[in-house]
């Protein structure tokens, strides 16, 4: 069932219209937001492996196609181009930032844009009294599940997703292993310490010329230093 | 007819509760137990107070600090506090009580949280936060409700015809972000000089995988379904403003086809196909059962109401017959 108000009596009419002039306002700025611009790319991004991997691979189509460009220049026109785009699109929105906030709303759907070629395996080593270490959690790993309901928790796991692709561990990484090192303590009293391992793994697809390297540590964070 | 007149008989006329309240009952029912999985972990008091008092939020001073920090402070009472009333707003959402109220209200808590949390609110927060917005101007609350209770004295309502508004800005909400995700896949897995093998190396992403470190993922059959799937998945997604092409073509009746076949509802089809697969394959949370929350507003309050007719007689045909009416 569907009615048309459009030509009903003048109230239903201005209504009608007044409703539309809100809504175009409102898919207008959402329209804004969400096109599907390139985020601003910083130049430590270009550092990470899985982005040098990129870059030289579109810097080896652009010059199979005829455009000439080294992978350090093209890296750097991305930044250079990324951060014009990201101003232009910031400053179109600036207006209607404070109601976005506070209501939560937004667009950016950049979902698994770009797959982590080099996934990081999130390991917890328990250090006990006299150094000796055992592996109290790790990705995937049925026999070392401490603390697994928590750390797969799709509020907690973000956490550590955003620190295996960094070379460094970043604050928030740090904060959830003092959290971890307080129940930790409660859960293992004969441990001294504790120590985030981010593995960093280097999956080969079956019948690639790649061959498989084995994982090595991206970073590790003891707690206590 | 002018372009503005288009636009405003775009967002006009009305259409049966059905679609709205079914969003309304299945995204409620999906945050409810969303916040509630946070009770058997622990994780109330520890996902939204700062390091200063046990958590893993960000201590010391902040230059502005959630308002719900600042009312009530920021400590595990607080905490239990917010988390209460996500609660609770979530519940009144899920029954219909003071819908529109609870729709904006779990909307702003919602908001707070992802202000003192930011990196556990994912593009599925912020997307039901806009789902929200679109429901506390809706009538979503006109059936299956408690104040379709109140108002008509039957939990399922009278069928009083709604505004259709929210319904088109929900779709055109779901036809942007699908839209958008695909563009935004400029890695080259996702491409044939990548080899489509995005999803392989995804189920091998430890942090996201649910699959990750087994070892049928490294046959070649695991490989060349992962490629199909890749396929599909990037082609659904950068076609997939072709449905509102389908969706036009079927109210002006040419090409006759489109009203035969529907291939609107394959595209739905193959994107509750794909969420399932992420619900099997991927640990993302609540993303799969979210979005498949939002996907009763493909078909319009007439169709289900043709469909539950047919349900109700046992007819399968007639269930089949009953999404051929258009939406």
């Amino acid at each position: 069932m569907s009615t048309d108000a459009t030509d009903s009596g003048p109230d239903e009419a201005t209504w009608a219209h007044l409703r539309a002039a809100v809504l175009a306002v409102v898919v207008l700025v959402h329209g804004i937001k969400v096109a599907p611009l390139p985020h601003k790319v910083h130049p430590h991004e270009l550092k990470d492996p899985v982005a040098q991997e990129e870059v030289a691979r579109w810097s080896e189509r652009l010059t199979s196609l005829g455009y000439t460009i080294a992978p350090d220049e093209l890296g750097e026109r991305v930044v250079d181009v990324t951060d014009g785009i990201s101003r232009v699109h910031r400053g179109l929105t600036a207006p209607f930032r404070p109601i976005m906030r506070w209501t939560g709303t937004n667009q950016g759907w950049a979902l698994f844009a770009n797959p982590d070629t080099h996934p990081s395996r999130f390991r917890i080593d328990g250090i006990d009294a006299a150094g000796e270490r055992r592996i109290l959690f790790q990705n995937g790993d049925p026999e070392h599940t401490w603390m697994l309901p928590q750390l797969k928790h799709r509020r907690i796991r973000p956490i550590f997703d955003a620190a295996s692709v960094r070379r460094r561990p970043n604050a928030p990484y740090r904060r959830l292993g003092a959290w971890l090192w307080a129940r930790a303590q409660e859960d293992h009293p004969d441990l001294v310490a504790i120590e985030l391992v981010m593995l960093e793994t280097h999956p080969v697809p079956p019948g690639s010329k790649k061959k498989a390297r084995k994982p090595k540590a991206r970073h590790k964070t003891k707690v206590p230093k | 007819m002018s372009i503005w007149r288009r636009w405003v008989r775009l967002w006009d006329g009305v259409e049966l509760p059905w679609s709205m309240a079914m969003v309304r009952l299945l995204l409620g029912v999906a945050m409810l137990f969303d916040f509630l999985s946070m009770v058997p972990t622990g994780l109330v008091d520890v996902v939204m107070v700062s390091e200063d008092h046990g958590g893993v939020i960000k201590g010391g001073e902040w230059s502005a600090p959630p308002l719900w920090w600042q009312l009530f402070g920021n400590d595990a009472a607080s905490a239990w506090g917010l988390f209460t009333a996500l609660v609770v707003s979530s519940f009144l959402l899920t029954v219909g009580c003071l819908t529109r109220t609870s729709a904006a209200v779990l909307m702003l808590l919602s908001a707070q949280f992802a202000w003192m949390h930011g990196q556990g609110d994912r593009g599925i927060d912020t997307l039901m936060r806009n789902v929200l917005m679109i429901l506390a101007f809706s009538r979503a609350g006109h059936a299956f409700s408690v104040d379709a209770w109140w108002r008509t004295g039957s939990f399922v309502g009278d069928g009083e015809p709604i505004p259709r508004w929210p319904r088109r800005l929900l779709l055109l909400q779901l036809v942007a972000m699908y839209f958008a995700a695909g563009v935004s896949k400029y890695a080259q897995h996702w491409w044939p000089w990548g080899s489509y093998t995005a999803l392989w190396y995804i189920w091998h992403d430890w942090p996201v995988s649910a699959v990750a470190g087994q070892r049928w993922l490294e046959s070649s059959v695991a490989l060349r379904f992962s490629q199909l799937a890749t396929f599909v998945s990037i082609t659904w997604e950068l076609t997939f403003p072709a449905i509102l092409w389908m969706w036009a073509a079927w109210r002006r009746g040419r090409p006759a086809w489109v009203r035969r076949v529907r291939p609107d509802l394959i595209y739905v089809f193959l994107g509750a196909t794909f969420h399932l697969g992420i619900a099997i394959w991927l640990q993302l949370g609540i993303f799969p059962w979210a979005m498949l929350a939002l996907y009763p507003a493909f078909l319009s309050g007439r169709e289900w109401a043709r469909i539950w007719d047919a349900i109700r007689s046992r007819n399968l045909r007639r269930v089949l017959e009953a999404v051929q009416i258009g939406p």
